[in-house]
């Protein structure tokens, strides 16, 4: 069946099935590999992408269902420069094995971008569903104070 | 000559080599890791470098990148001999040969303290004579990733270094001692004439391997000693990192894998009729896996496999595994009960001291922990193709080795005709040193007629079908004396063994003998000078599959043995601080780590409502000391923050080291904390992270570090701050409510705030 999904800017017109999760279209259809698969129930924001600028679990979410505009990790960096959410997490070392970070980068992109500089329980609340076995949360925290101050100097 | 005796004889031969390096003649048999891999008109100075004709500079990098940085820090050696900006150094990671054999895990792993055999050392001999005459095990794990790589790297750059300069010094006329590098580049400072590494590349690889050469002398580093950015973050920030799952090759089927629900289960009948016919799907194989039957479903996509999966109707048979956690805890009690385990160290006569004492006085302590699942947060994957009697198998292994072995047994191919693609890891902890997951994909691919196929476990079968972290039972008797210095300490502790384990899966036909190291480190090895020791541990199998698990035995051994402390400190109204220091007193670096952790965290200032306990390792070559501080109750408790100060040695790249010191924490804390996995009639009752909780944002309290440098070598650290952190939270519970808390994990006792 043919589906029509924006991403990353671009129409697609994707032969899958309106009851195929948006994450497996990205996957393994369109082959955007940058989103993960964790858990499949939506309790680990592996697969967190952006609808309208909203993060949403692309595990649970069916392709079908999909009307906004969906932005994946691979969108954020615009012509090879990197988003200031991207940006501090290359210059804090964030990423451990890196696996979940896909994730975390779109949920505090979705974050700031509603809340340019959130409080500690605004992070923690934001945060929260994205699960890090490398525990990398101190410096996600970190990571998002430097994003923030990175948007206010752009600004 | 026994077969201990054997393996430690292979292990010293590459330790030898190690020493005094010289690359052609380590690569011997292996033939040239770089064979048909190079890129960009490169050529090799070492197997670990190639310089390439646009003046790239590329390290191989063997060992798994699963997070700890060991690509950034690898590179680092490198980039230090030839005075190189990190940045411009390209680390691959997609090589395996036994040319890159982990030398460090032979070290750690073969000499035990005992006359017996050792349990790992019989395995390796085992798997040595299956594989040929030398052992080349490339393999992630027991924190030695830098370990191994800090000689062997800097030795590679040094080599590639003394063969640019001779090369250059040919080329320009000019004596070697004149030249200067920098940015790829050889400068003769008086003249300003230079060559790039990639002109001097090809006179460079044609002369003598110099005999000796000698690595820059400590003093002299500029980018070791300091924090760099990781090689591989842009990738991680941008989606670019290809993990296993990742790889994506032409024509290629996706798949999962049904397993059988008890390991060691058989299928009795499938009936497959709705799956077959469901659009998408290719075809529908039977595997037999070291957990019993399997059924693998190949299709168009990951999800219409998955969904093809809950269409299979199948009746497996009543057989397999039938433990539940009575069956286990009655297992583990009927070791203990008989005794006659491996005692791998016996100080004094700790069984007459406790029997001949006033029985009021003798301390006897029940300590217990739970299975643990691994838990990465990339399920097991790996893809696969076999064509023209040549496999291929790229997978997110610790143990490329491994793999290659468990293949050949099972595909009945010679080693020569396996290659091996190690990706990136989202995740290793010691799930990913296993091969269960490469080899399902390798016996899919042997039904597909050459098309590659990738199986990608659902999240469910991953948490139900893992190799666990043992559980395990500890019995303490302990005399209580002075300053909390235990008179006499007998601890017991009995515990499914994961080298017996994993040799069942890999060479099921030849039970290793002799004592598992793994089961005893942390109890046998410990620093403390206690006057009448007894450490004894019994084998019990309980019928669920172990494994290593991140720190593997000094995870709950430390648990039994600082827990254990802390009560008999408590017994002899002394300090726990006061009691380790006395039991340390000639042990410097141990007594180092444990005053400055105590100094930072305020240990003598009493601070009102907080609680604090303390716990010490010394494990993988480093020392860790733990101050947990905790506040609340038991129905409302808050964890405050962690104090962490470990030494290990040399600190190759800081930020790295703080990095895994607070990784290991929070692995740790989530275990203290959460999680267990239980068994109902043979079948894991946690199946993902709804209900195998692990540590989230909110939870993580502060955790304060700071890294002492007091060696000459860097120690192991991605493991070393997992075994403290369940011990020094249950010593501040104590203190903080007088709750002693003696089996994990913490959320059965304890609500959290």
């Amino acid at each position: 069946m043919a589906l029509t999904l924006t991403i990353n800017g671009a129409t697609r017109i994707v032969d899958a099935p309106a009851d195929m999760p948006l994450l497996w279209v990205l996957r393994d259809v369109i082959k955007l590999k940058g989103t993960k698969y964790g858990c499949g129930i939506a309790a680990c924001g592996a697969c967190t992408v952006l609808v309208d600028g909203e993060p949403v679990r692309s595990c649970v979410t069916l392709a079908g269902d999909v009307t906004g505009a969906v932005t994946t990790i691979e969108g954020l960096a615009e012509d090879g420069v990197l988003s200031a959410v991207q940006q501090a997490w290359v210059e804090l070392n964030v990423a451990q094995c890196g696996y979940c970070q896909s994730g975390q980068i779109m949920a505090a992109t979705a974050l700031l971008a509603g809340k340019p500089d959130p409080d500690d329980a605004e992070v923690t609340e934001a945060m929260d569903g994205n699960l890090c076995r490398c525990g990398t949360y101190p410096k996600i925290r970190a990571a998002i104070a430097r994003a923030s101050a990175l948007l206010k100097d752009a600004a | 000559m026994g077969l201990k005796r054997r393996a430690f004889l292979i292990g010293t031969a590459l330790l030898a080599a190690g020493g005094v390096y010289g690359w052609r003649r380590l690569t011997a048999g292996w033939g040239d890791p770089f064979d048909g891999r190079l890129t960009r008109g490169e050529t090799p100075l070492t197997h670990f470098i190639a310089i390439g004709d646009d003046n790239s500079v590329t390290i191989v990098c063997p060992q798994a990148e699963m997070g700890q940085g060991v690509t950034t820090t690898l590179a680092a050696l490198v980039a230090e001999e030839l005075d190189l900006p990190l940045a411009m150094v390209t680390v691959r990671h997609d090589i395996a040969s036994g040319a890159y054999g982990n030398v460090e895990i032979l070290r750690d792993g073969l000499p035990l303290a005992t006359d017996g055999r050792s349990a790992l050392g019989t395995l390796w001999a085992g798997v040595a004579e299956t594989i040929g005459p030398a052992l080349g095990l490339q393999v992630t794990g027991a924190s030695t990733s830098v370990r191994d790589g800090f000689e062997r790297l800097r030795m590679a750059g040094a080599t590639a270094r003394a063969l640019l300069a001779e090369s250059a010094s040919i080329e320009l006329g000019v004596p070697k001692g004149s030249l200067a590098f920098s940015d790829a580049r050889i400068i003769h400072q008086v003249s300003g004439r230079s060559l790039t590494f990639a002109e001097a590349v090809s006179r460079a690889a044609a002369l003598p391997v110099p005999s000796e050469v000698r690595a820059k002398p400590r003093e002299e580093w500029r980018i070791l000693g300091n924090p760099q950015t990781r090689v591989d973050g842009r990738a991680k920030a941008t989606g670019q990192a290809v993990f296993g799952i990742d790889v994506d090759l032409p024509d290629m089927l996706h798949g999962t894998v049904v397993l059988a629900p008890r390991a060691g289960q058989t299928l009795a009948a499938q009936d497959d009729s709705a799956a077959k016919t469901m659009p998408g799907v290719a075809s529908i194989l039977r595997v037999t896996t070291h957990w019993g039957d399997g059924v693998v479903l190949l299709a168009d996509t990951t999800w219409t496999a998955f969904t093809a999966a809950e269409a299979l109707n199948l009746t497996w048979a009543d057989n397999g595994s039938t433990a539940d956690d009575a069956s286990v805890a009655a297992a583990l009690d009927a070791a203990l009960d008989a005794g006659d385990g491996w005692v791998l160290r016996e100080t004094g006569n700790a069984a007459r001291a406790l029997d001949t004492a006033d029985s009021r006085a003798v301390m006897r302590l029940a300590y217990e922990v739970p299975f643990l699942a691994h838990a990465t947060m990339e399920p097991m994957n790996a893809t696969a193709r076999l064509a023209d009697g040549l496999l291929d198998v790229w997978a997110p292994t610790q143990a490329p080795s491994v793999v290659q072995f468990a293949c050949a047994r099972a595909l009945d191919l010679p080693l020569a005709s396996i290659r091996v693609h190690p990706t990136l890891l989202g995740g290793g902890f010691g799930r990913r040193a296993e091969a269960d997951f490469a080899l399902i994909a390798a016996l899919a691919a042997r039904e597909t007629s050459g098309r590659p196929v990738q199986i990608t476990w659902s999240r469910e079968t991953d948490m139900t079908h893992d190799v666990y972290r043992p559980a395990a039972k500890a019995r303490i008797t302990a005399l209580p004396g002075d300053d909390g210095v235990p008179r006499a300490l007998s601890i017991v502790a009995a515990a499914p063994s994961p080298t017996r384990s994993i040799a069942a899966r890999l060479m099921p036909s030849a039970p290793v003998a002799g004592p598992d190291r793994f089961l005893a480190e942390g109890l046998f090895d410990t620093p403390y000078a206690l006057p009448v020791y007894h450490s004894e541990t019994v084998d019990a199998d309980a019928g669920v599959p172990v494994g290593f698990w991140r720190s593997v035995g000094y995870a709950h051994n430390t648990f039994f043995l600082e827990c254990a402390l802390d009560e008999i400190a408590v017994r002899s109204s002394a300090d726990p601080l006061t009691q380790r220091l006395a039991l340390l007193e000639r042990d410097v670096r141990a007594r180092g780590v444990l005053v400055r952790a105590t100094e930072r965290a305020g240990w003598k200032e009493p601070k009102e409502g907080i609680a604090r306990g303390l716990a010490f390792c010394r494990a993988y070559g480093s020392d860790v000391a733990c101050v947990a501080e905790v506040s609340g109750t038991l129905d409302a408790l808050t964890i405050e923050r962690l104090v962490l100060v470990a030494d290990v040695g040399i600190a190759l790249d800081p930020s790295l080291v703080t990095d895994q010191l607070v990784s290991g924490a929070v692995f740790g804390l989530g275990a203290a904390m959460h999680q267990a996995v239980s068994f109902s009639d043979g079948v894991p009752n946690e199946t993902n992270f709804d209900t195998f909780e692990l540590l989230r944002l909110s939870g993580c309290p502060v955790i304060d570090t700071e890294v002492l440098q007091t060696g000459d070598t860097p120690g192991g650290v991605g493991e070393l701050a997992v075994p403290v952190i369940a011990p020094a939270l249950a010593n501040a519970i104590f203190a903080l409510t007088g709750e002693r808390i003696r089996s994990l994990p913490l959320i059965g006792r304890v609500t959290f705030a």
